[in-house]
């Protein structure tokens, strides 16, 4: 009954809202959760091959330590992290290293290390010993040790997140569960199916940074997953679950900051800077796993959806599984794709080939129908303004492309183009289809070459 | 395990994020304005009968064909489907009075087109509202051909009759200060709402069916809600205060003259006013004030007009000196960006 009330206001009183042109900072995307958020998480198949390549996180690429031949089991580190900023990499099956070498990634050809799958789903000894007790400082080690990176897609490491600089004192944690791609409903249904889990993760992250408050965030869709959360939290004063409205994009790192502390994080610092850390709760769930169970991360949740897709899915997929595996999972297509996507079709990479393994940043997979796939044709700008409006740091992107495509770098610069968080609202909503996002890009990266050549 | 999929079959595009885009496209951004403008118009058919019709084709079709020859000789590529010049036809058609020579309509649709529109470089980049333009052009050199106001019903060569606003200018200056416009024969609050006989441009008059246009704009999420009460605002607020708080002079002004029409189609065309949502505001204030300045000392019948092509030409400074505050970045105050010249 509540639950119709509720989306009777948000389906039709509330709907006049996005229908209103101002400023909101941000876009009313379309959301097109509705055919895998109530869908059980299910595990995946396990393929006979699977590929773990040694860029699985930003910084680094981790160094192999196995040999080909060697037998692996679940859990057996088969690659080290290089050095501060990289991470460790783990086997997901038992079975026997039979290549490293080039193989296609999201990043295109890139090295890995390939085990064939035996089968047996043996498990290597835990991270630690079952009865140790541990300390904060042994805990961050172990998430350290674990490979734990930003599962939420940008995969940074979690346990250099979780050291800020000495000077900074973090007060506020934001765990994330706003899922503003559309299609992706990963972290929702890890928030209704383990939300006792990820409780025991916040605990975990609240020992090793003392901060005064943790702010669950979650879009409004996700409404099922606000009272699961809020049910288990029950009268802790310190973790509070924040619904927020479903805008694109909410989940942004700078955009949650803003929303839910009123900070702003200073061009070229850090959320620290601001007293503020960010944890997506997919890697929230990974270090409960890691402290709790001694495991280190080697399955994480992924979403396989996309009009073209049979049966859509949530799945729990062991890293290294290729996508050709995953679609099989989904009964293959009911129509023909034009695009396959790493992640939501707004910030996602298409790839072209089903070869490619999953990693620990693969919240989504997307696939979209041909005529989806085609874009429409550009044609002159209307100055429509749009743009400004949805612009989540109050850019003013169409500005910034026409600087960019005049040569005027100097002005794209001081219009604030290495500000840019990347969302790409502004070409979502542009109506003459002008590849605005693409300019700015195009621009920060022309910018940068010049100041690291000068 | 089912059928066999291979990926390597299927054509897959690579494309630069996002690979969605939204729907709507700015032909269908204009078909919207066009389909709100239906509501002035039926209501000018309504009121002024069937010449208004002619009106309208006149200037569609002239506006559609100086944009098309001028796209061919310039051998640009032609963008008449964009739908734009429909509207420009559209606004000129329902800014002028029933008794508007046709050749009126065909000259300031050229203006328009070529002189505002095209010649500073199309769609998007034009500095003056090209319909507001091609009014106020044709109110300066062709007065007398498009300042002839019928009452609705009426001949075409009926007596003239005075609209709402001529009776406040002809009352001259104590009308800023008093309420002496009541001796002189003022229609009825009502009817200038309703545009029910009243004279004036056959799309102005009727106010209701403008405020219809404006909630259909803003459902459909083309028009900022806000900038046309921003307009509307000092239009209201000085004349209640100068004539001592007469509640009844300040409606006379609102719903007087084109300023409910221009604060819905004029003030919010795209081109013609500010990027930033600061200097929009700024945009739909100061041509309020100026709407009342003229309207308080001159008697030329176009002040709505001239306060938007005034406003028009400052947007240039309003986007460079009201820019947003980018987030993390401290507010760069006005006067500092004047001084440091940007």
């Amino acid at each position: 009954m509540e639950e119709e009330y509720y989306n009777f206001y948000r389906k039709e009183v509330f709907a006049i809202f996005p229908k209103l042109k101002w400023k909101r900072e941000g876009a009313y995307t379309v959301e097109r959760k509705e055919r895998t958020e109530h869908r059980q998480i299910e595990n995946a198949s396990v393929p006979s091959e699977l590929v773990y390549p040694l860029t699985m996180h930003i910084g680094k690429p981790a160094t192999p330590v196995v040999d080909v031949g060697d037998k692996v089991k679940i859990g057996t580190l088969i690659a080290e992290k290089a050095e501060m900023i990289s991470a460790n990499t783990y086997s997901s099956v038992s079975g026997e290293v039979i290549e490293i070498g080039d193989h296609p990634t999201i990043q295109g050809n890139s090295p890995c290390i390939i085990i064939k799958n035996d089968f047996q789903d043996e498990w290597n000894a835990p991270l630690f010993a079952e009865d140790e007790k541990l300390s904060p400082e042994e805990k961050l080690e172990i998430i350290d040790k674990a490979g734990i990176v930003g599962m939420g897609g940008a995969t940074f490491p979690t346990s250099v997140k979780l050291s800020p600089p000495k000077d900074t004192s973090v007060d506020t944690l934001i765990v994330n569960g706003a899922e503003c791609e559309p299609y992706t409903t990963a972290d929702h249904r890890l928030m209704v199916e383990y939300a006792k889990e990820l409780i025991e993760g916040i605990r975990i992250l609240q020992e090793i940074l003392p901060v005064k408050k943790v702010y669950i965030a979650i879009e409004s869709n996700a409404h099922e997953s606000v009272a699961v959360m809020n049910k288990e939290i029950g009268e802790s004063e310190a973790i509070e679950v924040k619904e927020l409205e479903t805008i694109y994009p909410q989940g942004s790192e700078k955009v949650l900051i803003k929303k839910l502390t009123n900070r702003e994080v200073p061009p070229g610092k850090l959320p620290a800077d601001v007293q503020t850390l960010v944890i997506n709760v997919g890697t929230t769930y990974a270090i409960y796993e890691a402290i709790h169970l001694g495991k280190p991360l080697t399955k994480r949740i992924t979403t396989v959806s996309g009009e073209p897709v049979k049966e859509p899915k949530n799945l729990w997929v062991r890293i290294g599984t290729p996508m050709e595996s995953l679609i099989k999972d989904c009964g293959g297509f009911r129509s023909k794709p034009g695009k396959m996507i790493h992640g939501g079709p707004m910030m996602g990479r298409t790839m072209n080939s089903g070869l490619v393994p999953v990693g620990k940043g693969t919240t989504t997979v997307t696939f979209l129908e041909k005529k989806e796939a085609e874009m429409d044709e550009r044609s002159p700008c209307i100055k429509c303004s749009e743009c400004l409006n949805v612009c989540p740091v109050s850019l003013q992107p169409i500005m910034i492309s026409n600087a960019y495509e005049k040569g005027d770098l100097k002005k794209a610069e001081k219009l604030g183009a290495l500000d840019c968080i990347d969302c790409g609202a502004c070409s979502y909503i542009c109506p003459s289809k002008i590849p605005i996002l693409e300019n700015i890009q195009k621009a920060k990266r022309e910018i940068k070459a010049a100041k690291e050549g000068a | 395990m089912s059928e066999t999929i291979d990926l390597s079959q299927e054509q897959l595009t690579m494309s630069n994020i996002p690979h969605l885009r939204q729907k709507r496209t700015s032909a269908w951004i204009m078909k919207q304005v066009i389909i709100a403008l239906m509501f002035p118009t039926l209501g000018a058919l309504y009121f002024f009968g069937w010449r208004v019709l002619l009106m309208i084709a006149v200037a569609v079709g002239s506006c559609v064909l100086f944009e098309y020859l001028f796209q061919k000789l310039t051998k640009r590529p032609v963008r008449i489907n964009d739908y734009s010049a429909v509207v420009t036809g559209l606004l000129i058609a329902l800014s002028l009075p029933v008794s508007a020579p046709l050749w009126t309509i065909v000259l300031g649709s050229g203006f328009a087109i070529l002189v505002i529109k095209q010649l500073f470089g199309g769609i998007g980049r034009n500095w003056f509202n090209p319909a507001v333009g091609a009014r106020i052009m044709l109110s300066v050199f062709f007065g007398e051909q498009v300042s002839i106001w019928v009452e609705p019903g009426a001949a075409a060569d009926a007596t003239t009759q005075a609209t709402p606003l001529g009776i406040l200018a002809s009352n001259g200056a104590e009308a800023v200060s008093s309420a002496t416009y009541a001796d002189a024969e003022m229609p009825a609050l009502l009817d200038m709402f309703l545009g029910t006989g009243l004279p004036g441009n056959v799309g102005e008059t009727s106010k209701l069916l403008i405020l219809i246009a404006f909630g259909y704009l803003v459902v459909r999420r083309i028009i900022d809600p806000h900038i046309p009460l921003f307009f509307i605002l000092p239009v209201a607020v000085i004349p209640l205060v100068t004539s001592g708080f007469d509640l009844a002079f300040m409606m006379e002004h609102v719903l007087g003259g084109a300023l409910i029409f221009a604060a819905v189609f004029m003030i919010t065309d795209y081109s013609s006013s500010p990027f930033s949502p600061l200097g929009k505001i700024v945009f739909a204030i100061g041509a309020g004030i100026l709407t009342v300045l003229f309207r308080y000392y001159s008697d030329y019948a176009g002040g709505v007009g001239f306060a938007i092509l005034i406003m028009n030409a400052t947007v240039p400074l309003l986007d460079k000196y009201l820019q947003p505050r980018i987030y993390g970045h401290k507010r760069v105050p006005v006067t500092a960006r004047i001084l440091s010249n940007g």
